[in-house]
Protein backbone atom coordinates (compact mmCIF):
# COMPACT_ATOMS: atom_id res chain seq x y z
CA UNK A 1 0.00 0.00 0.00
CA UNK A 2 2.89 2.09 0.52
CA UNK A 3 4.07 2.06 -2.81
CA UNK A 4 0.46 2.61 -4.21
CA UNK A 5 0.72 5.64 -2.24
CA UNK A 6 3.30 7.25 -3.13
CA UNK A 7 2.28 6.59 -6.77
CA UNK A 8 -0.64 8.62 -6.83
CA UNK A 9 0.83 11.23 -4.80
CA UNK A 10 3.30 11.63 -7.29
CA UNK A 11 0.42 11.91 -9.65
CA UNK A 12 -1.29 14.48 -7.77
CA UNK A 13 1.63 16.39 -8.06
CA UNK A 14 1.11 17.44 -11.38
CA UNK A 15 -1.36 19.96 -10.29
CA UNK A 16 1.49 22.13 -9.46
CA UNK A 17 2.22 22.30 -13.15
CA UNK A 18 -0.98 24.52 -13.49
CA UNK A 19 -0.44 28.25 -13.23
CA UNK A 20 -3.09 28.98 -10.25
CA UNK A 21 -1.73 32.78 -9.56
CA UNK A 22 -5.16 34.97 -8.39
CA UNK A 23 -7.56 32.18 -8.84
CA UNK A 24 -9.94 31.98 -5.92
CA UNK A 25 -10.37 28.16 -4.61
CA UNK A 26 -14.11 27.00 -5.52
CA UNK A 27 -15.26 24.23 -2.84
CA UNK A 28 -18.40 23.05 -4.72
CA UNK A 29 -19.68 23.51 -8.35
CA UNK A 30 -22.54 25.64 -8.11
CA UNK A 31 -22.40 29.00 -5.96
CA UNK A 32 -25.97 28.83 -3.83
CA UNK A 33 -27.29 31.91 -6.37
CA UNK A 34 -27.19 29.54 -9.15
CA UNK A 35 -29.35 27.01 -7.15
CA UNK A 36 -32.15 29.46 -6.46
CA UNK A 37 -30.41 31.05 -3.31
CA UNK A 38 -29.21 29.76 0.00
CA UNK A 39 -32.21 27.05 1.68
CA UNK A 40 -32.63 28.80 5.13
CA UNK A 41 -35.43 26.44 7.46
CA UNK A 42 -37.66 28.69 9.83
CA UNK A 43 -36.51 27.88 13.36
CA UNK A 44 -39.70 25.38 14.07
CA UNK A 45 -39.13 22.06 15.46
CA UNK A 46 -39.77 19.70 12.77
CA UNK A 47 -40.05 15.66 12.18
CA UNK A 48 -37.34 13.86 14.18
CA UNK A 49 -35.88 10.53 13.61
CA UNK A 50 -37.33 8.01 17.08
CA UNK A 51 -34.91 8.09 19.69
CA UNK A 52 -35.67 4.21 20.34
CA UNK A 53 -35.34 3.45 16.62
CA UNK A 54 -31.84 5.38 16.82
CA UNK A 55 -30.89 3.40 19.82
CA UNK A 56 -32.00 0.17 19.09
CA UNK A 57 -28.96 0.50 15.73
CA UNK A 58 -26.68 1.55 18.27
CA UNK A 59 -23.60 -1.92 18.44
CA UNK A 60 -23.45 -1.82 22.54
CA UNK A 61 -26.17 -0.06 24.58
CA UNK A 62 -27.17 0.20 28.20
CA UNK A 63 -30.42 1.67 28.82
CA UNK A 64 -30.61 4.88 27.09
CA UNK A 65 -27.53 5.25 26.42
CA UNK A 66 -24.52 3.86 23.89
CA UNK A 67 -21.86 2.55 25.57
CA UNK A 68 -18.30 2.67 25.12
CA UNK A 69 -14.76 2.05 26.83
CA UNK A 70 -13.97 3.99 29.64
CA UNK A 71 -12.73 7.49 28.20
CA UNK A 72 -11.11 8.74 31.48
CA UNK A 73 -8.10 7.22 32.86
CA UNK A 74 -7.82 7.61 36.40
CA UNK A 75 -4.92 9.77 36.07
CA UNK A 76 -7.14 12.17 34.34
CA UNK B 1 -46.30 -18.04 -19.19
CA UNK B 2 -44.28 -15.23 -20.14
CA UNK B 3 -40.81 -15.64 -21.53
CA UNK B 4 -37.23 -13.13 -22.38
CA UNK B 5 -38.78 -11.68 -24.53
CA UNK B 6 -41.85 -9.85 -22.66
CA UNK B 7 -39.46 -8.05 -20.53
CA UNK B 8 -40.34 -4.55 -22.31
CA UNK B 9 -38.63 -1.55 -21.74
CA UNK B 10 -39.33 0.26 -18.98
CA UNK B 11 -42.01 3.17 -21.00
CA UNK B 12 -43.17 0.48 -22.92
CA UNK B 13 -44.06 -1.70 -19.70
CA UNK B 14 -45.38 0.98 -18.02
CA UNK B 15 -47.82 2.27 -20.79
CA UNK B 16 -48.80 -1.72 -21.11
CA UNK B 17 -49.86 -2.31 -17.09
CA UNK B 18 -51.12 1.59 -16.98
CA UNK B 19 -53.75 0.48 -19.63
CA UNK B 20 -54.38 -3.00 -17.76
CA UNK B 21 -52.85 -4.22 -20.76
CA UNK B 22 -49.90 -6.08 -18.74
CA UNK B 23 -49.89 -7.07 -15.19
CA UNK B 24 -47.60 -5.74 -12.41
CA UNK B 25 -47.60 -8.79 -10.83
CA UNK B 26 -46.68 -11.17 -13.52
CA UNK B 27 -44.08 -8.42 -14.56
CA UNK B 28 -42.18 -8.75 -11.02
CA UNK B 29 -42.54 -12.36 -11.62
CA UNK B 30 -40.58 -12.36 -14.93
CA UNK B 31 -37.90 -10.47 -13.66
CA UNK B 32 -37.76 -12.63 -10.37
CA UNK B 33 -37.31 -15.07 -12.50
CA UNK B 34 -34.42 -13.67 -14.36
CA UNK B 35 -32.80 -13.20 -11.19
CA UNK B 36 -32.99 -16.79 -9.81
CA UNK B 37 -31.20 -17.52 -12.89
CA UNK B 38 -28.97 -15.31 -13.85
CA UNK B 39 -27.58 -13.57 -10.77
CA UNK B 40 -25.92 -16.55 -9.14
CA UNK B 41 -23.28 -15.44 -11.95
CA UNK B 42 -23.04 -12.11 -11.85
CA UNK B 43 -23.84 -11.29 -8.83
CA UNK B 44 -25.76 -7.67 -9.28
CA UNK B 45 -27.88 -8.11 -5.98
CA UNK B 46 -26.76 -8.18 -2.45
CA UNK B 47 -30.72 -8.50 -1.76
CA UNK B 48 -33.80 -8.82 -3.11
CA UNK B 49 -37.57 -8.49 -2.22
CA UNK B 50 -39.49 -10.95 -3.73
CA UNK B 51 -42.31 -11.22 -1.58
CA UNK B 52 -43.16 -6.62 -1.20
CA UNK B 53 -42.27 -6.86 -4.94
CA UNK B 54 -44.62 -9.47 -6.08
CA UNK B 55 -47.67 -7.78 -2.84
CA UNK B 56 -46.76 -4.12 -4.49
CA UNK B 57 -47.30 -5.60 -8.18
CA UNK B 58 -50.28 -6.78 -7.30
CA UNK B 59 -51.77 -3.76 -5.18
CA UNK B 60 -51.02 -1.82 -8.67
CA UNK B 61 -53.14 -4.41 -10.94
CA UNK B 62 -55.35 -4.12 -8.39
CA UNK B 63 -56.08 -0.35 -8.50
CA UNK B 64 -55.57 -0.23 -12.10
CA UNK B 65 -58.68 -3.05 -12.58
CA UNK B 66 -60.89 -0.49 -10.50
CA UNK B 67 -59.99 1.98 -12.33
CA UNK B 68 -57.98 4.04 -9.76
CA UNK B 69 -54.88 6.32 -11.45
CA UNK B 70 -51.63 4.96 -11.38
CA UNK B 71 -48.11 6.89 -11.22
CA UNK B 72 -45.98 7.80 -14.06
CA UNK B 73 -43.70 4.98 -13.13
CA UNK B 74 -46.33 2.36 -12.86
CA UNK B 75 -44.85 -1.47 -12.18
CA UNK B 76 -41.37 -0.47 -13.11
CA UNK B 77 -39.19 -2.78 -11.23
CA UNK B 78 -36.50 -0.23 -9.71
CA UNK B 79 -33.13 -1.70 -8.77
CA UNK B 80 -31.48 0.80 -6.10
CA UNK B 81 -27.58 0.93 -5.67
CA UNK B 82 -26.84 -0.44 -1.76
CA UNK B 83 -25.27 3.37 -0.81
CA UNK B 84 -28.72 4.81 -0.50
CA UNK B 85 -30.93 4.59 2.54
CA UNK B 86 -34.30 2.15 1.69
CA UNK B 87 -36.23 1.20 4.34
CA UNK B 88 -37.17 -2.33 2.86
CA UNK B 89 -33.62 -4.50 3.33
CA UNK B 90 -30.21 -3.46 4.71
CA UNK B 91 -28.13 -0.42 3.49
CA UNK B 92 -24.57 -1.97 3.36
CA UNK B 93 -22.94 -0.14 0.63
CA UNK B 94 -20.82 -3.17 0.18
CA UNK B 95 -19.03 -2.85 3.44
CA UNK B 96 -18.33 -5.34 6.04
CA UNK B 97 -18.83 -1.78 8.12
CA UNK B 98 -22.26 -1.60 7.32
CA UNK B 99 -23.18 -5.33 7.13
CA UNK B 100 -25.86 -5.38 9.17
CA UNK B 101 -27.18 -1.44 8.97
CA UNK B 102 -31.08 -0.71 8.68
CA UNK B 103 -31.81 2.72 7.56
CA UNK B 104 -34.20 4.42 9.74
CA UNK B 105 -35.41 6.25 7.18
CA UNK B 106 -35.60 6.14 3.06
CA UNK B 107 -33.96 8.22 0.94
CA UNK B 108 -35.90 10.98 -0.90
CA UNK B 109 -35.29 9.57 -4.67
CA UNK B 110 -36.67 5.99 -3.69
CA UNK B 111 -39.67 7.55 -1.84
CA UNK B 112 -40.35 9.90 -5.02
CA UNK B 113 -39.71 6.56 -7.20
CA UNK B 114 -42.70 4.78 -5.24
CA UNK B 115 -44.51 7.40 -5.02
CA UNK B 116 -44.89 7.04 -8.55
CA UNK B 117 -45.41 3.77 -8.35
CA UNK B 118 -42.56 1.91 -9.15
CA UNK B 119 -41.38 -1.14 -7.56
CA UNK B 120 -37.77 -1.64 -5.81
CA UNK B 121 -36.85 -5.13 -6.65
CA UNK B 122 -33.63 -5.14 -4.62
CA UNK B 123 -30.41 -3.43 -3.47
CA UNK B 124 -27.43 -3.56 -5.96
CA UNK B 125 -23.77 -4.31 -4.96
CA UNK B 126 -21.05 -1.75 -5.38
CA UNK B 127 -17.85 -0.94 -4.81
CA UNK B 128 -17.45 0.12 -1.07
CA UNK B 129 -18.44 2.80 -0.55
CA UNK B 130 -18.59 3.94 -4.39
CA UNK B 131 -15.31 3.28 -4.15
CA UNK B 132 -13.99 2.29 -7.31
CA UNK B 133 -14.25 2.13 -11.52
CA UNK B 134 -14.78 -1.73 -11.95
CA UNK B 135 -16.85 -3.43 -9.21
CA UNK B 136 -14.03 -5.65 -7.90
CA UNK B 137 -14.26 -3.74 -4.59
CA UNK B 138 -17.36 -4.83 -2.99
CA UNK B 139 -16.89 -6.74 -0.01
CA UNK B 140 -19.40 -8.97 -1.07
CA UNK B 141 -17.36 -10.60 -4.41
CA UNK B 142 -16.75 -9.40 -7.79
CA UNK B 143 -19.80 -8.44 -9.55
CA UNK B 144 -19.57 -9.88 -13.14
CA UNK B 145 -20.08 -7.70 -16.75
CA UNK B 146 -23.00 -9.94 -18.03
CA UNK B 147 -21.67 -9.52 -21.76
CA UNK B 148 -18.49 -11.25 -20.62
CA UNK B 149 -18.68 -12.49 -17.40
CA UNK B 150 -15.02 -12.70 -17.68
CA UNK B 151 -14.97 -8.92 -17.41
CA UNK B 152 -15.87 -6.31 -15.25
CA UNK B 153 -18.88 -4.31 -15.41
CA UNK B 154 -17.72 -1.35 -14.32
CA UNK B 155 -18.18 1.33 -11.20
CA UNK B 156 -18.89 2.25 -8.71
CA UNK B 157 -22.71 1.44 -9.67
CA UNK B 158 -21.92 -2.34 -10.82
CA UNK B 159 -24.66 -4.04 -9.58
CA UNK B 160 -27.20 -1.56 -11.05
CA UNK B 161 -25.67 -1.32 -14.01
CA UNK B 162 -24.87 -4.86 -14.97
CA UNK B 163 -29.48 -5.89 -13.62
CA UNK B 164 -30.34 -3.31 -15.89
CA UNK B 165 -28.12 -4.54 -19.14
CA UNK B 166 -29.28 -8.28 -17.86
CA UNK B 167 -32.85 -7.52 -17.28
CA UNK B 168 -33.04 -7.95 -13.57
CA UNK B 169 -35.10 -5.05 -13.39
CA UNK B 170 -36.83 -2.51 -16.13
CA UNK B 171 -33.67 0.82 -14.46
CA UNK B 172 -31.76 0.94 -11.54
CA UNK B 173 -30.72 4.10 -9.57
CA UNK B 174 -26.76 4.49 -9.36
CA UNK B 175 -24.69 7.83 -8.03
CA UNK B 176 -22.33 9.33 -9.49
CA UNK B 177 -18.98 10.86 -7.80
CA UNK B 178 -16.48 10.44 -10.34
CA UNK B 179 -18.08 8.35 -12.85
CA UNK B 180 -19.67 5.73 -11.43
CA UNK B 181 -22.95 5.87 -13.07
CA UNK B 182 -21.29 7.06 -16.90
CA UNK B 183 -18.65 4.47 -16.86
CA UNK B 184 -20.60 1.17 -15.54
CA UNK B 185 -23.21 2.02 -17.99
CA UNK B 186 -20.46 2.28 -20.81
CA UNK B 187 -19.49 -1.09 -20.05
CA UNK B 188 -22.49 -2.53 -19.72
CA UNK B 189 -24.40 -1.07 -22.79
CA UNK B 190 -26.69 0.87 -20.55
CA UNK B 191 -27.70 4.59 -20.75
CA UNK B 192 -26.30 6.08 -17.43
CA UNK B 193 -27.02 9.95 -16.99
CA UNK B 194 -25.48 11.96 -14.12
CA UNK B 195 -27.32 14.82 -13.47
CA UNK B 196 -26.17 18.34 -12.65
CA UNK B 197 -24.61 18.95 -9.16
CA UNK B 198 -28.00 19.64 -7.13
CA UNK B 199 -30.30 18.31 -9.40
CA UNK B 200 -31.30 15.33 -7.51
CA UNK B 201 -31.95 15.16 -3.76
CA UNK B 202 -28.82 13.51 -1.74
CA UNK B 203 -31.24 12.85 1.32
CA UNK B 204 -30.68 8.99 1.78
CA UNK B 205 -27.20 8.80 -0.37
CA UNK B 206 -24.58 7.83 2.34
CA UNK B 207 -22.66 10.68 1.28
CA UNK B 208 -18.77 9.96 -0.36
CA UNK B 209 -17.70 13.65 -1.58
CA UNK B 210 -20.33 15.87 -0.81
CA UNK B 211 -19.07 18.72 -3.72
CA UNK B 212 -19.73 15.84 -6.28
CA UNK B 213 -21.90 13.02 -5.41
CA UNK B 214 -24.96 12.63 -7.81
CA UNK B 215 -27.56 10.44 -8.04
CA UNK B 216 -29.42 9.31 -11.36
CA UNK B 217 -31.08 6.50 -13.73
CA UNK B 218 -29.25 3.71 -15.41
CA UNK B 219 -31.35 2.72 -18.26
CA UNK B 220 -31.84 0.32 -21.20
CA UNK B 221 -32.64 3.65 -23.18
CA UNK B 222 -32.82 7.45 -23.08
CA UNK B 223 -36.18 7.87 -22.97
CA UNK B 224 -36.32 5.48 -19.98
CA UNK B 225 -33.45 7.60 -18.24
CA UNK B 226 -35.79 10.62 -18.86
CA UNK B 227 -38.98 9.14 -16.93
CA UNK B 228 -37.23 8.41 -14.22
CA UNK B 229 -35.25 11.92 -13.90
CA UNK B 230 -38.25 13.67 -13.87
CA UNK B 231 -39.09 11.69 -11.06
CA UNK B 232 -36.69 11.57 -8.66
CA UNK B 233 -35.40 15.20 -9.68
CA UNK B 234 -36.25 18.71 -7.87
CA UNK B 235 -35.98 20.40 -4.87
CA UNK B 236 -35.96 18.57 -1.33
CA UNK B 237 -35.93 20.41 1.67
CA UNK B 238 -33.63 17.85 3.37
CA UNK B 239 -30.99 18.43 1.10
CA UNK B 240 -29.55 22.17 1.37
CA UNK B 241 -27.84 21.45 -2.10
CA UNK B 242 -30.58 20.64 -3.83
CA UNK B 243 -31.67 23.04 -6.29
CA UNK B 244 -34.72 25.37 -6.52
CA UNK B 245 -34.78 24.78 -10.26
CA UNK B 246 -38.16 24.07 -11.95
CA UNK B 247 -37.71 20.40 -13.38
CA UNK B 248 -38.15 20.86 -16.91
CA UNK B 249 -40.83 18.09 -18.67
CA UNK B 250 -39.60 16.87 -21.67
CA UNK B 251 -42.67 14.67 -22.83
CA UNK B 252 -43.04 13.90 -26.41
CA UNK B 253 -40.29 16.89 -26.77
CA UNK B 254 -37.77 14.51 -26.02
CA UNK B 255 -38.54 12.63 -29.97
CA UNK B 256 -37.95 16.38 -31.09
CA UNK B 257 -34.33 17.14 -32.63
CA UNK B 258 -32.73 19.86 -31.39
CA UNK B 259 -32.63 22.86 -34.13
CA UNK B 260 -29.23 23.72 -35.01
CA UNK B 261 -27.62 21.55 -32.55
CA UNK B 262 -23.94 22.13 -32.06
CA UNK B 263 -21.71 19.41 -30.89
CA UNK B 264 -18.25 20.09 -29.15
CA UNK B 265 -15.44 17.84 -30.41
CA UNK B 266 -12.95 18.69 -27.82
CA UNK B 267 -9.12 17.81 -29.62
CA UNK B 268 -8.13 15.62 -26.06
CA UNK B 269 -11.11 13.39 -25.97
CA UNK B 270 -9.85 11.82 -28.46
CA UNK B 271 -6.40 10.45 -27.38
CA UNK B 272 -4.05 8.24 -29.09
CA UNK B 273 -4.11 6.52 -25.36
CA UNK B 274 -7.64 5.30 -26.13
CA UNK B 275 -8.57 1.69 -27.76
CA UNK B 276 -9.05 2.46 -31.36
CA UNK B 277 -12.84 1.01 -31.06
CA UNK B 278 -13.88 3.90 -28.57
CA UNK B 279 -12.19 6.10 -30.40
CA UNK B 280 -14.01 5.10 -34.08
CA UNK B 281 -17.11 5.28 -31.87
CA UNK B 282 -16.53 8.32 -31.01
CA UNK B 283 -15.86 9.18 -34.68
CA UNK B 284 -18.93 7.25 -35.64
CA UNK B 285 -21.41 9.32 -33.37
CA UNK B 286 -20.02 12.71 -34.76
CA UNK B 287 -21.08 11.28 -38.13
CA UNK B 288 -24.31 10.63 -36.96
CA UNK B 289 -25.22 13.73 -35.38
CA UNK B 290 -23.93 15.82 -38.43
CA UNK B 291 -26.27 13.26 -40.34
CA UNK B 292 -29.24 14.31 -37.89
CA UNK B 293 -28.45 18.00 -39.25
CA UNK B 294 -25.97 18.74 -36.09
CA UNK B 295 -22.98 20.92 -36.68
CA UNK B 296 -19.40 19.56 -35.00
CA UNK B 297 -17.25 22.14 -34.00
CA UNK B 298 -13.47 21.76 -32.22
CA UNK B 299 -13.06 22.96 -29.15
CA UNK B 300 -10.21 22.77 -26.45
CA UNK B 301 -9.96 21.56 -23.10
CA UNK B 302 -6.65 21.46 -22.33
CA UNK B 303 -7.04 20.57 -18.53
CA UNK B 304 -9.00 17.35 -19.05
CA UNK B 305 -6.17 15.12 -18.29
CA UNK B 306 -5.20 16.92 -15.14
CA UNK B 307 -8.84 16.35 -13.85
CA UNK B 308 -7.51 13.22 -12.76
CA UNK B 309 -4.62 14.77 -10.23
CA UNK B 310 -7.59 17.48 -8.90
CA UNK B 311 -10.16 15.01 -8.49
CA UNK B 312 -8.14 12.45 -6.46
CA UNK B 313 -7.04 15.51 -4.22
CA UNK B 314 -10.86 16.43 -4.04
CA UNK B 315 -12.93 13.44 -3.71
CA UNK B 316 -10.84 11.37 -0.87
CA UNK B 317 -10.71 14.73 0.95
CA UNK B 318 -14.43 15.06 1.43
CA UNK B 319 -14.42 11.17 1.73
CA UNK B 320 -11.82 11.35 4.63
CA UNK B 321 -14.11 13.78 6.50
CA UNK B 322 -17.57 11.89 5.78
CA UNK B 323 -16.58 8.86 7.21
CA UNK B 324 -14.79 9.47 9.70
CA UNK B 325 -18.40 9.27 11.47
CA UNK B 326 -18.05 5.28 11.14
CA UNK B 327 -16.30 4.67 14.67
CA UNK B 328 -18.04 1.96 15.19
CA UNK B 329 -19.57 3.85 18.54
CA UNK B 330 -23.39 4.75 17.24
CA UNK B 331 -24.00 2.62 14.45
CA UNK B 332 -22.20 0.32 11.90
CA UNK B 333 -19.59 -2.32 13.04
CA UNK B 334 -17.84 -2.48 16.07
CA UNK B 335 -15.00 -4.67 17.40
CA UNK B 336 -15.29 -7.57 19.91
CA UNK B 337 -13.87 -6.03 23.10
CA UNK B 338 -10.82 -6.32 24.35
CA UNK B 339 -9.36 -5.37 28.33
CA UNK B 340 -8.07 -2.25 28.91
CA UNK B 341 -8.37 -0.97 25.31
CA UNK B 342 -9.22 2.75 25.06
CA UNK B 343 -11.50 4.25 22.94
CA UNK B 344 -9.15 5.29 20.30
CA UNK B 345 -7.69 1.73 19.76
CA UNK B 346 -11.74 0.27 19.30
CA UNK B 347 -11.90 3.31 16.84
CA UNK B 348 -9.12 2.19 14.99
CA UNK B 349 -9.63 -1.22 15.61
CA UNK B 350 -12.93 -1.03 14.34
CA UNK B 351 -12.67 0.74 11.48
CA UNK B 352 -9.74 -1.62 10.39
CA UNK B 353 -12.07 -4.58 10.77
CA UNK B 354 -14.82 -2.42 8.85
CA UNK B 355 -13.09 -1.05 5.58
CA UNK B 356 -11.85 -2.39 2.89
CA UNK B 357 -8.35 -1.75 0.99
CA UNK B 358 -9.14 0.92 -1.68
CA UNK B 359 -11.53 2.67 1.27
CA UNK B 360 -8.43 3.36 3.59
CA UNK B 361 -6.60 3.76 0.82
CA UNK B 362 -8.52 6.59 -0.23
CA UNK B 363 -8.94 8.07 3.40
CA UNK B 364 -5.28 8.07 3.71
CA UNK B 365 -5.00 10.18 0.89
CA UNK B 366 -7.34 12.19 1.92
CA UNK B 367 -6.48 13.20 5.22
CA UNK B 368 -2.64 13.35 3.88
CA UNK B 369 -4.01 16.23 1.20
CA UNK B 370 -6.07 18.10 4.58
CA UNK B 371 -3.10 17.73 7.01
CA UNK B 372 -1.17 21.11 7.88
CA UNK B 373 1.78 21.28 5.80
CA UNK B 374 -0.01 20.19 2.70
CA UNK B 375 -3.26 21.47 2.73
CA UNK B 376 -1.72 24.57 0.46
CA UNK B 377 0.21 22.87 -1.82
CA UNK B 378 -2.61 19.65 -2.51
CA UNK B 379 -5.85 20.89 -1.49
CA UNK B 380 -6.45 24.52 -2.22
CA UNK B 381 -4.39 23.97 -5.17
CA UNK B 382 -7.03 21.56 -6.35
CA UNK B 383 -9.53 23.47 -5.71
CA UNK B 384 -8.34 26.10 -7.68
CA UNK B 385 -7.83 24.14 -10.23
CA UNK B 386 -11.29 22.95 -9.87
CA UNK B 387 -12.47 26.65 -10.91
CA UNK B 388 -10.08 26.80 -13.85
CA UNK B 389 -11.38 23.25 -14.78
CA UNK B 390 -15.19 24.90 -14.83
CA UNK B 391 -14.70 28.27 -16.82
CA UNK B 392 -12.66 25.59 -19.04
CA UNK B 393 -16.18 24.34 -19.63
CA UNK B 394 -18.09 27.48 -19.67
CA UNK B 395 -15.70 28.88 -22.60
CA UNK B 396 -16.36 25.96 -24.65
CA UNK B 397 -20.36 25.81 -24.25
CA UNK B 398 -20.03 29.34 -25.74
CA UNK B 399 -19.19 27.42 -28.76
CA UNK B 400 -20.91 24.66 -28.85
CA UNK B 401 -24.40 23.21 -26.88
CA UNK B 402 -22.88 19.56 -25.88
CA UNK B 403 -19.44 18.14 -25.84
CA UNK B 404 -18.86 14.49 -27.48
CA UNK B 405 -16.07 12.12 -26.36
CA UNK B 406 -15.52 8.84 -24.86
CA UNK B 407 -17.28 7.70 -21.71
CA UNK B 408 -13.80 5.86 -21.00
CA UNK B 409 -10.70 4.92 -22.52
CA UNK B 410 -11.70 1.68 -23.42
CA UNK B 411 -14.65 -1.03 -23.34
CA UNK B 412 -15.31 -3.18 -20.16
CA UNK B 413 -11.93 -4.93 -18.75
CA UNK B 414 -10.71 -8.43 -17.45
CA UNK B 415 -11.44 -8.82 -13.87
CA UNK B 416 -7.90 -8.61 -11.93
CA UNK B 417 -6.30 -6.76 -15.07
CA UNK B 418 -6.15 -3.31 -13.29
CA UNK B 419 -3.60 -4.04 -10.18
CA UNK B 420 -2.53 -1.25 -9.36
CA UNK B 421 -4.72 2.01 -7.83
CA UNK B 422 -3.61 4.52 -9.91
CA UNK B 423 -3.73 2.73 -13.45
CA UNK B 424 -7.46 2.31 -12.07
CA UNK B 425 -8.09 5.75 -11.15
CA UNK B 426 -6.53 6.88 -14.45
CA UNK B 427 -10.14 4.97 -16.70
CA UNK B 428 -12.05 8.25 -14.83
CA UNK B 429 -10.53 10.67 -16.65
CA UNK B 430 -13.29 11.59 -18.97
CA UNK B 431 -15.77 11.40 -16.45
CA UNK B 432 -14.27 13.22 -13.76
CA UNK B 433 -14.18 16.86 -14.43
CA UNK B 434 -18.71 16.71 -15.03
CA UNK B 435 -18.59 15.93 -11.49
CA UNK B 436 -15.16 18.63 -10.79
CA UNK B 437 -17.63 21.24 -12.57
CA UNK B 438 -21.20 20.22 -11.39
CA UNK B 439 -22.26 19.69 -15.12
CA UNK B 440 -24.37 16.73 -16.40
CA UNK B 441 -23.37 13.77 -18.59
CA UNK B 442 -24.92 10.81 -20.31
CA UNK B 443 -23.33 7.58 -21.38
CA UNK B 444 -24.82 6.74 -24.62
CA UNK B 445 -24.27 3.11 -26.09
CA UNK B 446 -22.46 3.07 -29.31
CA UNK B 447 -22.77 -0.44 -30.87
CA UNK B 448 -20.41 -3.21 -29.76
CA UNK B 449 -17.06 -4.42 -30.76
CA UNK B 450 -15.42 -8.49 -30.67
CA UNK B 451 -13.15 -8.69 -28.28
CA UNK B 452 -12.04 -12.33 -27.33
CA UNK B 453 -14.84 -14.23 -28.72
CA UNK B 454 -17.34 -12.28 -26.77
CA UNK B 455 -19.26 -8.98 -28.02
CA UNK B 456 -18.40 -5.79 -25.92
CA UNK B 457 -20.58 -2.62 -25.84
CA UNK B 458 -18.70 0.60 -26.98
CA UNK B 459 -20.16 3.95 -25.40
CA UNK B 460 -20.15 7.86 -26.10
CA UNK B 461 -20.13 10.50 -23.70
CA UNK B 462 -22.29 13.87 -24.10
CA UNK B 463 -22.09 16.66 -21.71
CA UNK B 464 -23.79 19.93 -21.04
CA UNK B 465 -24.27 22.67 -18.87
CA UNK B 466 -25.44 22.78 -15.97
CA UNK B 467 -28.82 22.22 -15.61
CA UNK B 468 -29.83 21.54 -19.52
CA UNK B 469 -30.86 18.06 -18.72
CA UNK B 470 -33.22 18.52 -21.39
CA UNK B 471 -31.06 19.51 -24.44
CA UNK B 472 -28.60 17.03 -22.88
CA UNK B 473 -31.53 14.50 -23.36
CA UNK B 474 -32.92 15.27 -26.59
CA UNK B 475 -29.05 15.56 -27.88
CA UNK B 476 -28.79 12.18 -26.75
CA UNK B 477 -32.42 10.32 -28.11
CA UNK B 478 -31.27 11.95 -31.72
CA UNK B 479 -28.26 10.48 -30.89
CA UNK B 480 -29.73 7.05 -30.27
CA UNK B 481 -32.00 7.36 -32.81
CA UNK B 482 -29.09 7.16 -35.33
CA UNK B 483 -27.37 4.57 -33.71
CA UNK B 484 -29.25 2.20 -31.58
CA UNK B 485 -29.18 0.73 -28.79
CA UNK B 486 -27.44 -2.70 -27.97
CA UNK B 487 -30.39 -4.30 -26.29
CA UNK B 488 -30.21 -6.71 -23.09
CA UNK B 489 -27.20 -8.48 -22.97
CA UNK B 490 -27.10 -11.94 -24.01
CA UNK B 491 -28.81 -15.06 -21.31
CA UNK B 492 -26.37 -17.57 -20.22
Amino acid sequence: MRNDLAAVLSHIDRLRGVDCTGVEPMNQPLAASARGGNRLDSDEPGETLDVEAILARAPVREGTFIAVPKVLTDGD
Amino acid sequence: MATDADLLELHEHVAAVSSGRRSAEEGVRLVLDRIERLDRTLRCYHEVFAAEALAAGREIDRRVRSGEKVGPLAGACVAVKDNLATRLGRTTCSSRMLEHWRSPYEATCVERLVAADAIVIGKTNLDEFAMGSSGEHCAWGVIRNPWDPRRVPGGSSAGSAAAVAAGLCHVALGSDTGGSIRQPAAFCGCVGLKPSYGRVSRWGLVAFGSSLDQVGPIARSVRDASLVLEVIAGEDRRDATSARMPVERLGGSLEEPVEGLRVGLPREYLSEANDPAVNAAVRRAAEALEAAGATIVAVDLPLTEVGISTYYVIAPAEASSNLARFDGIRYGHRAAPVAGEDLAELYARSRGEGFGDEVKRRIMIGTYVLSSGYYDAYYRRALQVRRLIAEEFDRAFERCDVLLGPTAPTPAFPIGAQQDPLSMYLCDVYTVNADIAGICGISIPAGTTAVDGAALPLAVQLQAPAFAEGLLLRASRMLEQVMGTVGLAPAR
